[in-house]
């Protein structure tokens, strides 16, 4: 279900004016679109915040008003963050299209224990955390949740074995890996001299030289 | 055996500025769980494999750690008891500049918990305030 999100139109662009948007308690935003073109927005900090903690996923599909205009139903396509407190700064929406297929990333979930870490000593790593995929917002899903239940030592999950919902076309190379099992390495510690590095371009005889015309 | 380059350009280096927040290294990018820092400094090449130490007995053997920083500054000491002038002293030990928002651990594979108590001894051996972030943090 779409959310709705109650925006404002702003004119000021560029740094300072956005600086001043997020002191008013307000995150910058735009939405770009083949009908609406490109709008810049300003929503409300808390609203929207709220909006994005409720949800597991980044796809997410709003119906945005505009100074209480026609809602545009459009989707969330990036969110910029802060560094340091992780606050929202920025938002990029991109209106979509009933008819129009889109392409986004959709995350990937693994669920269930492995048998090969229950069982043996295995760890299971996941290399591959979004799948690309083609489809239209109607048919959109917050996560592919994929089962390694069975998984043992050694094996391991590709795209091609992920069932693809209804509507979704997955555009990864299906022989790239999600996740795998595997044993964990054990490094053997190799003391090693506690020397200085090697120079590059033998700087060091240049160094030394300038010391003996001293 | 503590980290430390294999090659270098130039044996002594500046102390270089470190102002602004990272712009690189800033997010989980491999594992589930990561150890971000919150001031700047530096972290010495001995620390980050306290950490890492620290992480790994923790651990005992399951799932990964990923160390997203790499001590590539020598910093120089004079001598005890030496007076001022005479040159730039020698190379003593390795850091590694961190600025606020860096991750520096990051640990997969194993349960909540033990992430959160990895990276909280981890933390312990840093002089630096650190915060504990997850992959599904936004």
């Amino acid at each position: 279900m779409a959310e709705l999100i109650k925006a404002m139109s702003r004119t000021e662009k560029g740094s300072t004016a956005c600086n001043r948007v997020r002191r008013a308690g307000l995150i910058p935003a735009v939405l770009n679109g083949e009908h609406c073109g490109s709008l810049k927005l300003k929503l409300d900090a808390h609203d929207f915040e709220q909006l994005i903690k409720h949800h597991t996923g980044t796809n997410i599909v709003c119906n945005i008003a505009v100074d209480g205009s026609d809602e545009i139903v459009a989707l969330l396509d990036e969110l910029q963050v802060h560094t340091v407190n992780g606050k929202i700064i920025h938002a990029d929406f991109k209106e979509v299209s009933v008819t129009k297929k889109l392409h986004t990333q959709i995350e990937v979930i693994l669920t269930g224990d492995p048998v090969g870490t229950t069982m043996d000593q295995g760890v299971l790593e996941q290399t591959m955390h979004e799948l690309e995929v083609e489809c239209l917002y109607t048919a959109l899903v917050e996560s592919i949740s994929v089962d390694v239940t069975d998984l043992k030592v050694g094996d391991k999950v590709s795209v091609e074995d992920v069932v693809a919902p209804n509507g979704i076309t997955i555009l990864s190379d299906p022989d790239l890996t999600i996740a795998s099992v595997n044993i964990p390495s054990v490094k053997t510690e190799v003391e090693e001299e506690d020397g200085e590095p090697e120079l590059i371009d033998g700087e060091e005889v240049a160094e030394k030289a300038a010391e003996e015309n001293e | 055996m503590p980290l430390m380059p294999k090659r270098v350009k130039h044996r002594k280096v500046m102390r270089g500025s470190r102002k602004g927040n990272a712009q690189v290294g800033n997010t989980v990018a491999f594992g589930d769980f990561g150890l971000k820092v919150l001031e700047r400094g530096w972290v010495k090449a001995t620390q980050i494999e306290a950490c890492r130490v620290a992480i790994n007995r923790h651990m005992k053997r399951k799932g990964k750690v990923w160390i997203r920083i790499f001590p590539d500054k020598p910093i120089t000491q004079k001598p005890v008891e030496v007076r001022m002038g005479k040159g730039k002293g020698n190379p003593e030990y390795w850091v590694a500049v961190v600025k606020p928002g860096t991750v520096l651990f990051e640990v997969g594979g194993v349960n909540d918990a033990t992430a959160k108590e990895c990276m909280r001894l981890a933390s312990a051996k840093l002089g630096l305030r650190t915060m504990l972030v997850s992959r599904s943090s936004h």
